[in-house]
């Protein structure tokens, strides 16, 4: 059978919110084409991205103005997670495209867990699904900062979370986000959140490895990680001018707007329209 | 998976249900949905007088740690929200065809229901995706 061909997109560092416009971009542009994508990339400044029904109750708004820090609604489930130095990936694929069959909720995070469990042991790192430690609790509903949470197929290094992923189902598509953390700044996630975090519960790749990790050597192994797992094959396709045009419309739209971010809704949002909504 | 499909309702494609009485009809996710969503944690308040085209989406539901999407299997106008999904979302993974309902529309076209499956079709439809 011929590989599944992918289109890969890799993006220099950007806003929150080109990030998460990009990603709804290619989440809707996934669900046009039936074509799956993959997408690596990095976050320049700082942001806190929320679920996409999380309440924003947990973070101190003002304090993360204050430093810099956008806040911005993800279209994905889950937990709040600050995104600084990191690896992060969007993938988007049909339920069939993986395993032949239509895949759970669980059994799809299992699978593409594993592709980061590959990573992590590729740069030499003994990471493990928390359900596979049996002194991890795990199944603590949806925590409001995503690293103090572990579900079974969360990865762990050493015991401690490593990372967040989380899915948008739709029409029969799977799209997941997930991150590699690979420093956080604990002074600065404190001020962002009101709730207690515990910084001994997860860690991050220079914790665990004890010295700086390059960003391109993750972001490469990243890769090599998909395409060994998978079977795959990563065909290179950055975003054109027309493409970049919807993603502003959609930056717009949606994640300059913070009703959106702060709430969950906007004014001319197609999943509550306003004209419906009186 | 064994799963459990509720004579006289209808069925769409992405596994959602309508039971329809006269020109309302109370709407759901089978049971192949909720067994695939895992654990529910959250349904999200569709609007009520909110009007919905069928095979539009309704509304939103998170399960483990993924956003899913639910359509509206019939047109209308949202006249219900199951409340009590509010503090008991996990109401859909135990009685998805009864207390786990999620919302009621007032149908503007009836006739929609031949777009839709019987039980018995919808029994060998999800049956075969596996």
């Amino acid at each position: 059978m011929e590989p599944l061909t992918v289109r890969l997109v890799s993006c220099a560092p950007r806003s929150g919110q080109e990030n998460m416009a990009i990603d709804e971009y290619l989440h809707s542009w996934h669900m046009r084409t039936n074509r799956p994508f993959l997408r690596i990339y990095r976050w320049s400044p700082p942001s806190i991205t929320m679920g996409r029904y999380q309440p924003v109750s947990c973070l101190d708004v003002d304090s993360c103005r204050a430093r810099g820090v956008s806040i911005i609604r993800r279209i994905t489930g889950g937990g709040a997670i600050y995104h600084d130095r990191e690896v992060t990936y969007s993938l988007a694929c049909g339920e069939r495209d993986i395993d032949g069959r239509p895949l759970s909720v669980v059994e799809s995070f299992e699978i593409m867990n594993k592709i980061i469990i590959r990573l992590y042991r590729m740069l030499g790192l003994p990471a493990l699904f928390a359900k596979d430690i049996p002194a991890c609790r795990t199944g603590v509903r949806r925590p409001d900062f995503c690293f103090s949470g572990n579900e079974g197929f969360d990865i762990l290094i050493h015991g401690m979370k490593i990372g967040g992923n989380a899915q948008r189902r739709s029409g029969g598509s799977i799209f997941q986000h997930g991150t590699i953390p690979l420093v956080l700044d604990e002074e600065r996630i404190r001020s962002c959140f009101k709730i207690p975090i515990d910084f001994r519960n997860f860690t991050t790749l220079d914790r665990i490895a004890g010295h700086m990790i390059n960003e391109e050597l993750v972001m490469a192994r990243l890769k090599d990680a998909f395409v060994i797992s998978t079977g795959w094959r990563l065909k290179p396709s950055e975003l054109d001018a027309d493409e970049m045009d919807h993603v502003r419309e959609i930056m717009e739209r949606r994640y300059l707007n913070e009703r959106w971010n702060l709430e969950g809704r906007t004014e001319d949002d197609e999943e509550v329209p306003a004209a419906m909504a009186q | 998976m064994n799963i459990t499909v509720q004579d006289g309702y209808y069925y769409s494609k992405e596994h959602e249900w309508a039971k329809i009485d006269g020109k309302r009809a109370r709407i759901g996710i089978s049971d192949y949905a909720q067994q695939k969503l895992g654990d529910i944690t959250y349904v999200d308040p569709a609007q009520k007088g909110k009007t919905v085209k069928q095979f539009d989406f309704l509304t939103g539901i998170e399960s483990v740690k993924a956003a899913s999407d639910i359509y509206a299997p019939l047109s209308g106008a949202i006249t219900a929200f199951n409340d009590t999904l509010d503090q008991s979302p996990e109401l859909i993974n135990q009685s998805c065809y009864e207390d786990g309902w999620i919302a009621e529309i007032e149908l503007s076209d009836p006739s929609e229901t031949k777009n839709l499956m019987t039980a018995a079709q919808y029994r060998e439809y999800a049956g075969g995706l596996e």
